[in-house]
């Protein structure tokens, strides 16, 4: 039966084809939609969560938070490093770490900090910073350009390829450590100290600020109470040219937006979903009734029509499993196309995550796969495969 | 053997069939004659349980046809009965083998496809196309179909009315002699075909009323 079946696919493969690519194209976009705002809102959560204040330049609340958490975007400028010296001797704050970033290597961020920032970060080989102009690298960023510990390059001033300066070839940064996977901003990040930032930039400025404190772009912190966030961010909320943030409530302002957009992309895609399972319906109904000489023949050499109508439902099964696995297939390609982009904006997408509700997805458009041929199915049988 | 008792079958106020009692026996072949139109396929159709008849009794080796449900029908008919048909009723967009092995699916063994095949002389076009063989060959196939099952009634709906005289001549040989111990009963309106036959039955002597009523 399962022979006959695929044969019987085989020799109507236009009118299959259609059927298949009806499917994947409203299926892959479900998955997409669905696996992007997930995977967005994970990677959101899990980057803002424990840091609950950012002090920085005024202006732009967002671009302070996503330049700062997720390293895109420009920095707002820069604040005196004496504001970070305050905070980390501040009683009210249990972490306070000071962040500086304007130069790149290949598009990857060069961020300046300390050690701390990294303290829960994985090392696939090497480990942290200990000296000027040693790095450690985000696992894409060894990936793409080949580099492995103790291997040295040359960093640009601009915070991406485009928008590159000049080289600073005076100091090669040399990688120390090699971060995990993490399918988040810092697969496409590189650490440095802090320290080695102001070097580089201030040899070439003026060789006379080399081991004076530069300036820094933003400092996160951790505070030891809510109260003692309020506090801190009421105080450098006041203080002219500062700004002080709570990461959380930004991102979730920004996250709304998105979830707007996301709802948008739900509603497109569940009436792309809609079109396709009525093309598939019309396919369906036309391919049975292009059969139904065949459903005759058979019914006159005395097949059952329990075993005919079998038949239908292998194929569409069939179909529903080639669909269902290419709609997969397509989607993880589509989401590592998409991942070319939305890393350089900060959100790093792991192609091979699937959540739950992608699995229901699947089921649901396996089970709708098959409606229209049972009920193509009990329509031609009440009417046309009487023999008497 | 098959008894047909006070068969009826009516169609609509002016058309209407009514057989006076026939007997066809074992192993013996029977070719019905009667022009177009006068109730041959009819008769085919109700001993092999396709259509049941309004009145009257079929049994076939102590069956009773005609009581049968419609799934039992199918049952007994794919199990006991090779019918070919007048339009050879293939799928054309299949090979041979496959609508030969499409019997499968109701667990009836194949396994002598090839020696079937060359019985009736298209061994070669076992992986061909339906669409591309001619008419001869595609009756062929259909005889084929009906052999593979070693059933125990042939029937034949005017099987050669497609093909030339010639063709029209090798395919009721070839239903006739490779029947083996097969009751054959094989409806035309060719009367040269009737020396391949023992027994010619004109279906007007058995119609009350006559054709005129079909």
């Amino acid at each position: 039966m399962f022979r006959f079946a695929l044969k019987n696919l085989f020799i109507r493969k236009s009118k299959v084809l259609l059927i298949i690519i009806s499917i994947i194209v409203s299926t892959s976009i479900g998955l997409i939609a669905i696996n992007i705002s997930n995977q967005v809102k994970d990677e959101v959560i899990n980057t803002t969560g424990y840091y609950d204040t950012i002090v920085g330049p005024s202006g732009g609340s967002s671009q302070l938070a996503l330049n700062t958490l997720f390293f895109t975007d420009k920095p707002l400028g820069t604040i005196g490093y004496d504001y970070y010296e305050n905070l980390k001797n501040d009683r009210r704050v249990n972490i306070a770490i000071p962040m500086a970033m304007g130069d790149n290597y290949k598009n990857s961020k060069i961020i300046g900090t300390t050690e701390d920032f990294l303290s829960d970060k994985k090392y696939l080989y090497g480990g942290v910073f200990k000296e000027n102009f040693e790095v450690v690298i985000g696992y894409n960023v060894a990936d793409n350009n080949n580099l492995e510990l103790r291997d040295t390059f040359i960093g640009n001033h601009g915070i991406s390829e485009s928008d590159s300066g000049h080289a600073h070839e005076n100091n090669p940064y040399t990688v120390v450590g090699i971060l995990k996977k993490t399918n988040t901003v810092y697969d496409n990040a590189i650490f440095v100290k802090i320290d080695s930032v102001w070097k580089v930039h201030g040899q070439e400025l003026e060789e006379s600020t080399i081991n004076t404190h530069g300036e820094v772009t933003a400092i996160i912190i951790k505070s030891k109470s809510i109260q003692d966030q309020m506090t801190i961010s009421d105080e450098y909320n006041n203080v002219g040219g500062l700004q002080a943030i709570n990461p959380a409530t930004v991102i979730r302002e920004i996250l709304n937006n998105i979830d707007l957009t996301k709802q948008i992309v739900y509603v497109l895609s569940f009436v792309i979903f809609v079109m396709s399972v009525i093309i598939i319906y019309i396919i369906t109904l036309l391919n049975i009734y292009d059969t139904k000489k065949d459903i005759h023949l058979m019914r006159l050499l005395g097949i059952s029509p329990k075993k005919i109508v079998s038949i239908f439902i292998i194929q569409n099964i069939i179909l529903s499993i080639i669909s269902i696995v290419i709609s997969l297939v397509t989607s993880r390609i589509l989401l590592a196309c998409i991942n070319q982009v939305t890393s350089n904006m900060g959100i790093v997408l792991n192609c091979y995550k699937m959540y739950p509700v992608e699995g229901m997805i699947l089921i649901i458009v396996a089970f709708i796969c098959l409606i229209p041929t049972v009920f193509a199915n009990l329509k031609l049988f009440k009417k046309d495969v009487k023999l008497d | 053997m098959i008894t047909l008792k006070n068969v009826y079958k009516k169609f609509n106020e002016e058309t209407n069939l009514h057989f006076i009692d026939l007997v066809f026996e074992k192993g013996k072949t029977y070719v019905i004659l009667g022009p177009s139109g006068s109730g041959k396929s009819t008769l085919l159709n109700i001993i092999s349980g396709i259509i049941s008849p309004d009145e009257g009794t079929v049994e076939i080796d102590d069956v009773e046809i005609t009581k049968l449900s419609q799934k039992d029908k199918d049952n007994f008919r794919l199990k006991n009965i090779g019918y070919i048909f007048q339009d050879f009723k293939l799928l054309n967009e299949m090979t041979v083998a496959d609508n030969i092995e499409l019997l499968k699916i109701e667990k009836v063994d194949c396994s002598n496809i090839d020696e079937v095949l060359k019985t009736v002389g298209i061994l070669n076009k076992k992986n061909q196309v339906i669409s591309k063989l001619s008419g001869g060959e595609k009756q062929r196939v259909a005889i084929a179909r009906a052999l593979i099952k070693n059933p125990k009634i042939i029937l034949a709906d005017e099987p050669t009315q497609s093909l030339n005289f010639e063709i029209g001549q090798q395919i009721t040989q070839l239903i006739t002699k490779e029947n083996k111990d097969s009751l054959v009963i094989m409806v035309t309106h060719d009367e040269r075909l009737t020396k391949y036959f023992e027994v010619v039955i004109k279906l007007e002597d058995f119609l009350k009323g006559g054709v005129n009523n079909v």
